[in-house]
């Protein structure tokens, strides 16, 4: 041989150069990952970042407008509320129960959906026939009125509305797990495995579990915003977090009645809401996106 | 006789994120009347994409180019979009591997069958459903009439690629392009597809291209044969003649792959192509096969050249053997 | 020669259910067979698809237990051997090396996890032997630490065989371990499996439709149709003189390169048997050239004729006058 190649030296990328070319070339999954990044900063930082103590009421100070406002200080940047309490400390300390809700709701949901999916999926028949059951029934009931009965009954707290939501949003998880699972399942590399004398935990965990890891990531995301969203849907009707407790559902609540005429009271915690959610629910896109097995997209 | 399909240098290439694959690269032949040729080669060698490219069909990142691309005296290479809809399922009409992603699932099969015909012919339901039922009744369908109101996945496999082959008839085509036809076939309806295939191609008339990387149905069905490596066609005979003296040393050694009765012993080491099939991605040079050719040597790295002894072509730095 | 594994009456019927209302159909995928594997042969298995032959396969690698009759290893049966035991003695190569291969390990752990399962060494011992493994099926090293997506194909099916033969096993099931493959790369690995067969003394069932290859590699030959075996003998006595009409159409439809004969008819017509409903009597009197009213009333049972076993009425001494 003369030693040239006969086609001009193509050099495949490593699995690790592919995966973050892929990373890195997606720029909602960027986007959003920054925007998180930064939501959970301010929530892990908010006693040093917060300029004031989101509970100190100052009568004096009430309903100061924010800065880009002709009446605006940077006391306040982004003003006061009806109380005369920081804006801007009320809306850094939201962030905390709203990632803490999300978060541990989306741990509860998903420990109990996944495991029921992932049951369901590879042991199949009677066990597939009960958790579909579960599922059905679980889907027959509305969220929003049982969590609000349920609110309603024992009194709203942080840890309630974490439980209650936790309790009732499996069903993504456990639809989502299941098909996945039943899927990976099907593949000769479990038979493989089961030839090779794997035990019922070693084909889960290490064969079917890798596999449907990424499915999970992107419910679980999902699955976070949604949970973000009932808690500040529950705060609203006053039915979730207590006061005085910086919720950014409960700070659109208190605002409602100056909508008319301190517009920003409202705006401002909704728009806080709105791009966290966006954030989560492009970095659960992009996930999706990100791990398709390479060779097979 | 004037060949009926004219390609000359046909290339095709595609933009992929890596750079450019030339799928396709330089590839001549013609098809005469009432003949069949069939393109062999491995998965990867541009077989199918030339095919594609033949029908106008090619997916949107492809780029399409020829030196000459002639149907009938028709311009395929120039001629507009409403042209060569026109003459694909009137006059040529392909067969795919899969029947069952080229049949439309929701619709029955006597409707996709009337639907190409009324629409390039004109003619009425009833005319329509008769050539149907007709044709049905050629490939060997008992109660055709009934089977017209069956959807895709109510037929057997070997039924669906007799739909897809009598859909391909049902405007009296010159010419059918046929990708891997039988290959996802059992052994026994293979040899009844192609039978059924070879008699209503002496009946009609038609000229078939047929691809495939089996040199079994190649020899059995082919009048002549290109064999494909790399994007490129390295050589190009009579069937018979490429079977009894195959020149390139890539048809030579595919030749030694596969047990043959009565060549091979039982349990004897069978012949190999040492490494892979190149990615086509970059600047090829030089013969693509010198990688994995136990007679390569320096000369290989310039362009090979073209052999013609007769009608047997091929294209390597080494002359008859 | 003695018999290593036996396959004695085995069904294996699936159930499939059609809604919540219907009742549930019972497909026999495999339909009371008799088989021995002896040790050291290539029992070359061949049939179309829906045959029952890769439903075989998978309880012979005791992926299934039979619905009836039974398999036994040494003359212990699957079921009471356990499945780390079999595990051990009897190894797979599937179809699809895509398939096969868990796409998110790395090649050495997917090779070193039949070590793994049975607790043999620590990692770095395992992983030396699946690396020593990967190199016999002529793997490079360099490999060990890929994913199964940055391999092709003909590599991947090596990684599968490497996986089958880590724990030295007695028995390797191959189920079209070449279907998959482009023919270059098929004729590797056939070469390979042979050169493992020699070199540890290795006895394969070889499932395969493709007969050219059965009868380069086999050492006996089973055919199956619609779940049954209809004929038996030794590789070269089936290509030399097929008795069952199904096995005579099956050769008849090879298509061996040799240009200038033609395509065969192999005389088949195009009733084609739904195995959800299969005819009476033997399963292949709808498509048989020599069908009597007999094939039609009772299934042939499996009858000695020369050195092949065949399931024919036409060779039973009952009924052959009435095939004269």
């Amino acid at each position: 041989m003369d030693g040239t190649p006969a086609i001009a030296e193509f050099v495949a990328p490593t699995h690790r150069q592919i995966l973050r070319r892929r990373i890195f070339g997606h720029a909602g999954l960027m986007f959003g990952t920054l925007l998180v990044v930064l939501a959970f900063a301010a929530a892990l930082l908010a006693p040093w970042i917060a300029p004031h103590d989101p509970y100190f009421q100052d009568l004096s100070a009430r309903l100061v407008p924010p800065i880009w406002h002709e009446r605006g200080t940077w006391a306040h940047p982004l003003g006061t509320d009806n109380l005369g309490r920081d804006y801007l400390s009320r809306t850094i300390y939201g962030a905390r129960v709203s990632l803490l809700i999300g978060f541990s709701v989306m741990l509860v949901s998903g420990l109990i959906g996944s495991t029921m999916g992932l049951l369901a999926g590879y042991f199949g028949g009677r066990t597939d026939m009960a958790v579909s059951f579960l599922v059905t029934t679980r889907l027959a009931m509305p969220v929003v009125l049982v969590a609000l009965a349920v609110v309603a009954l024992v009194g709203g707290s942080l840890g309630v509305v974490i439980l209650v939501l936790g309790l009732l949003k499996w069903d993504r998880f456990a639809v989502v797990m299941r098909a996945a699972t039943q899927q990976a399942r099907s593949q000769d590399y479990v038979a493989a495995a089961r030839a090779a004398g794997a035990g019922t935990g070693r084909i889960v965990l290490g064969e079917i579990v890798p596999n449907v890891l990424p499915q999970l990531v992107v419910v679980a995301t999902l699955e976070m915003a949604s949970a973000i969203l009932l808690e500040a849907a529950l705060s609203f009707l006053g039915l979730g977090v207590q006061p005085p407790l910086p919720s950014w559902g409960l700070m659109i609540s208190e605002a409602k009645a100056y909508m008319f005429f301190s517009f920003w009271m409202i705006a401002i915690p909704g728009t806080a809401l709105g791009l966290l959610l966006l954030a989560i629910n492009l970095v659960g896109d992009g996930i999706r996106d990100v791990a398709a097995p390479e060779g097979r997209a | 006789m004037t060949a009926l399909l004219q390609v000359e240098g046909l290339t095709v290439d595609i933009a992929v994120p890596a750079g450019t694959l030339h799928a396709v690269r330089d590839v001549s032949f013609s098809v005469e009347k009432g003949k069949t040729l069939c393109l062999v080669g491995e998965s990867g060698c541009g077989k199918s994409m030339t095919a594609l490219a033949m029908m106008g069909l090619l997916p949107k990142a492809a780029r399409r180019n020829a030196r000459r691309l002639e149907f009938a005296g028709i311009d395929l290479a120039g001629a507009g979009r409403k042209v060569v809809n026109d003459l694909r399922g009137a006059h040529m009409s392909m067969i795919f591997q899969e029947p069952m992603t080229a049949l439309n699932p929701s619709y029955t099969i006597g409707n996709q069958m009337m639907e190409v015909y009324r629409r390039h012919k004109g003619a009425t339901a009833a005319e329509a459903r008769e050539r149907a039922v007709f044709l049905l009744g050629k490939v060997g369908i008992a109660s055709a009439g009934d089977r017209l109101g069956q959807y895709p996945h109510q037929l057997s496999g070997g039924l669906r690629q007799r739909v897809m082959i009598a859909m391909a008839l049902m405007c009296g085509p010159a010419l059918i392009v046929a990708d891997e036809p039988t290959t996802a076939l059992d052994v026994t309806i293979q040899a009844q597809i192609l039978l059924l295939l070879k008699d209503l191609q002496r009946e009609f008339g038609m000229a078939l291209v047929l691809i495939t990387h089996d040199l079994g149905v190649v020899a059995r069905i082919a009048d002549r044969v290109a064999v494909m490596y790399a994007g490129a066609v390295v050589e190009h005979a009579p069937t018979v003649e490429l079977f009894a003296a195959p020149q390139h040393p890539y048809t030579r050694a595919l030749m030694e792959c596969i047990p043959v009765p009565g060549r091979t012993l039982p349990g004897e080491r069978l012949g190999s192509i040492p490494g892979n099939i190149p990615a086509l991605i970059g600047t090829v040079t030089g013969c693509a096969f010198r990688d994995r050719c136990a007679l390569a040597d320096a000369s290989c790295a310039a362009e090979p050249p073209r052999h013609l002894a007769g009608d047997h072509g091929w294209a390597c730095v080494r002359g008859a053997v | 020669m003695t018999a290593l594994m036996e396959v004695a009456g085995v069904r294996r019927d699936f159930s499939l259910s059609r809604g919540l209302f219907a009742r549930a159909r019972t497909l026999h995928a495999v339909d009371g067979i008799d088989l021995t594997l002896e040790k050291g042969e290539v029992l070359g298995i061949v049939g179309e698809s829906g045959c029952g032959k890769s439903t075989l396969a998978r309880m012979l690698l005791g992926l299934l237990p039979p619905s009836a009759g039974r398999i036994t290893l040494d003359g212990v049966d699957l079921a009471a051997l356990g499945r780390r035991k079999l595990a051990a003695r009897v190894q797979p190569v599937f179809q699809d090396p895509y398939g096969s291969l868990n796409p998110r390990k790395r090649i050495a752990s997917i090779v070193a996890l039949p070590l793994a399962v049975h607790d043999m060494g620590d990692a770095a011992y395992r992983r030396k032997r699946a690396i020593d493994m990967l190199e016999r099926v002529g793997l490079p090293a360099r490999f060990a630490d890929s994913y199964p997506g940055q391999l092709s194909g003909g590599q991947r099916q090596r990684v599968a065989i490497a996986r089958a033969l880590v724990m030295r096993p007695e028995i390797v099931v191959c189920d079209e371990p070449t279907s998959a493959l482009d023919v270059s790369v098929q004729s590797q690995i056939l070469n390979l499996l042979m050169d493992l067969r020699q070199e540890f003394g290795l006895t394969y069932v070889f499932i395969s439709h493709n007969l050219a290859v059965v009868e380069h590699i086999a050492t006996r030959v089973a055919v199956m149709y619609l779940g049954r075996v209809v004929e038996l003998a030794a590789t070269a006595e089936i290509f030399a003189s097929a008795r069952h009409p199904y096995s005579q159409a099956l050769l008849a439809s090879v298509l061996t390169p040799e240009p200038g004969k033609g395509v065969p008819d192999n005389g088949l017509g195009l009733a084609f048997p739904d195995p959800l409903d299969p005819p009476p009597g033997c399963g292949f009197n709808p498509r048989c050239l020599y069908a009597r009213p007999v094939c039609k009333a009772t299934a042939p049972a499996a009858v000695a004729d020369g050195a092949a076993r065949v399931a024919c009425h036409a060779y039973a001494p009952l009924y052959r006058k009435e095939f004269e």
